[in-house]
């Protein structure tokens, strides 16, 4: 479609109640239980107290591990509603229904009408996976966040890569994107070589025309320099604030006199770049009980426990000062449990229209199969092929991919008729599973009755 | 990239017209949300201590509250005993409670955001935590990906 024809396309009120409930949805179901519990749920034991430390001193304490984007996105939170349950996850509620609209507009470009793209999107929103990450300050919803909005403008500029000034906004947004991913966590890296393959390939479809080559040029600059540009910028705080970082703490020491050069401040940021590369890379995690081999994402076998608490009549007499809630109303003997896993009828569905996809791919030589199959395998052979044992919840970036295969298959003839059941069950399951995915007290037998990773 | 039925999709995320007024609107949310993040909230330490001695509480109750009485354990000296809840909250407050974490201790300025919550860790090898306990995970729901010291350079 030119856009002199888009120009003339006539707007539906629906182009925006939809997006507008999904948002809605998305937010009413993780709203309740956000405060709860009162206490920090796994690693938010390290990016709640970081990001106060951010809003004190510009920095974080020592022991950092990730770049800095995540954590200024949960001081926000802080910022607005304090050093509460609340203020540290409000950042990842807002990034996760921001996920959901992404995933809707994505599908809406390689799919008509609104009701596949809507049954996607709800997907995301019901998943297991999206929903413990986006009621809980870890840095995975942040990451996904970019990710996918890298995904979505890719899919922008693949639905008309004639469009000269659209694909080269969208490819500076990618860019962007998947800057401010890289400053979430590193391996939003995985997906910078497939996006960068997709716009080169959107370059090599164009004629040979005089300044192709500097296009070409111009394609490779847009998707590596500008994200390591965003990336840097990410870490000006870290820079300007150096007299406050762990490093500088433990240099000066005995000195009050010492400081450091703006050469000197790069050097040990370089330094400290490698310090974090040597942990990433040493760190298998393999006594980790709550983590294992990557592959076994696929059939959710080992999926990470954030929080476990056996419910018992005397917790109920802690006082509010110390009490972190999470048994309320509970009777004795409940447990509470939030686990990583996902919406068994979105993965596995997500699976099998994965298989479809390369079926497509290879036998049809469908573009839009094997792009969206990149996309979601460029998230994931990199950690698959990796000895690291790894969370359950690193698979948050995964999850409006997967959803998008699921969009591409069911909008399909023969399995059209497939959406209704799809969206049925995905609905069904969500509320099965809602108690571990929410931390709602259920009795041992009910918890172990929603544990179906036991059953393998 | 053809659409799925071969029909066009109407335009959705950047209107021909009006991409100036959209740039706009977006600027000014970023603007606003870049200012929300500027200086720090006015209870942000005393919110920090309640929140670190709410998670101190809660480490040493989860590692008892699932072994069968008596559930006893050590924290920084002290036996704790959360079967006397009364006595063992009035313990917690003391030792672990708000006003004992100092967040402005130079001699910690270097130290790992989580450090003060490393003595919540009720020791307690008595026999009934030796015992696996059928069904549980069997998972340390503390985390962690991170080291537990600064590594200064």
């Amino acid at each position: 479609m030119t856009d002199a024809q888009q120009s003339t396309v006539k707007r539906s009120w629906l182009d925006i109640a939809v997006p507008a409930l999904l948002v809605a949805g998305t937010a009413a179901t993780r709203m309740p239980r956000l405060s709860d519990p009162r206490a920090f749920v796994f690693d938010e034991i390290y990016y709640a107290p970081d990001a106060a430390e951010m809003l004190r001193r510009g920095v974080e304490k020592g022991g950092v591990v990730h770049p800095p984007a995540g954590k200024w996105l949960i001081a926000i939170g802080i910022r607005l509603f304090g050093f509460t349950p609340f203020g540290w996850r409000f950042a990842a509620l807002v990034c996760g229904c921001i996920i959901v609209l992404l995933t809707y507009i994505a599908a809406r470009q390689f799919v008509s009408g609104r009701l596949v793209p809507a049954v996607a999107a709800g997907a995301v929103a019901l998943d297991g996976v999206s929903f413990t990450t986006g009621r809980t300050a870890h840095l995975d919803v942040f990451l996904a966040l970019f990710t996918t909005l890298a995904i979505t403008l890719t899919l922008v500029a693949l639905r008309d890569p004639t469009n000269q000034k659209r694909v080269r906004w969208c490819m500076v947004g990618s860019g962007v994107a998947l800057g401010l991913g890289l400053a979430v966590k590193w391996s939003a890296g995985f997906l910078l070589l497939g996006v960068l393959l997709a716009f080169l390939w959107m370059r090599g479809r164009e004629a040979a025309t005089p300044g192709h080559g500097k296009r070409i040029f111009a394609t490779v600059l847009t998707l590596t320099v500008l994200p390591v540009g965003v990336y840097l910028a990410a870490y000006t705080p870290w820079i300007v604030n150096f007299d406050k970082t762990y490093i500088h703490i433990v240099r000066c020491r005995n000195n009050n006199e010492c400081s450091e050069s703006l050469t000197e401040r790069i050097r040990l940021f370089l330094r400290d770049q490698d310090r974090i590369r040597q942990f990433q890379q040493s760190s298998l995690q393999e006594g980790n009980s709550n983590a294992d081999l990557s592959w076994k994402w696929i059939n959710q076998m080992h999926p990470s426990t954030l929080f476990r608490k056996t419910c018992t009549p005397q917790l109920n007499q802690a006082p509010n000062d110390l009490a972190d809630q999470s048994c309320a109303g509970a009777k004795p003997g409940d447990i509470v449990e939030i686990v990583t896993v996902a919406n068994p009828i979105v993965w596995f569905a997500g699976m099998g229209a994965g298989l479809i996809l390369a079926w497509r791919a290879v036998f049809r030589r469908d573009r839009l199969a094997f792009f969206l199959l990149a996309f979601g395998l460029y998230q994931w052979l990199p950690w698959a092929i990796n000895p690291r044992h790894s969370y359950t919840f690193y698979i948050a970036p995964l999850i409006p991919a997967i959803a998008l295969w699921i969009a591409a298959v069911l909008a399909k003839k023969p399995f059209k008729w497939l959406l209704p059941a799809f969206a049925v069950l995905t609905v069904v399951a969500f509320a099965f599973y809602y108690p571990i995915w929410a931390g709602k007290p259920m009795s041992p037998d009910q918890i172990r009755a929603r544990e179906y990773w036991r059953a393998y | 990239m053809p659409c799925v039925r071969g029909q066009a999709v109407p335009w959705l995320a950047v209107p021909r017209h009006g991409t100036r007024r959209v740039a706009t609107r977006l600027l000014t949310v970023a603007a606003v949300v870049s200012l929300a993040g500027c200086g720090k909230p006015a209870n942000l330490d005393h919110q920090e201590q309640v929140a670190f001695a709410r998670e101190c509480t809660s480490l040493v109750e989860r590692n008892l509250s699932g072994d069968t009485p008596p559930r006893r354990g050590s924290l920084g000296g002290e036996n704790v005993n959360l079967d006397e809840p009364s006595s063992f909250y009035s313990i917690l407050e003391r030792i672990r409670g708000a006003s004992t974490y100092n967040l402005h201790d130079p001699k910690h300025n270097a130290d790992v955001g989580r450090q003060p919550l490393d003595n919540c860790d009720a020791k307690a090898p008595l026999l009934s935590s030796l015992l696996t306990r059928p069904g549980t995970t069997g998972a340390s729901t503390t985390s962690t990906t991170r080291p537990r010291t600064a590594t200064g350079n």
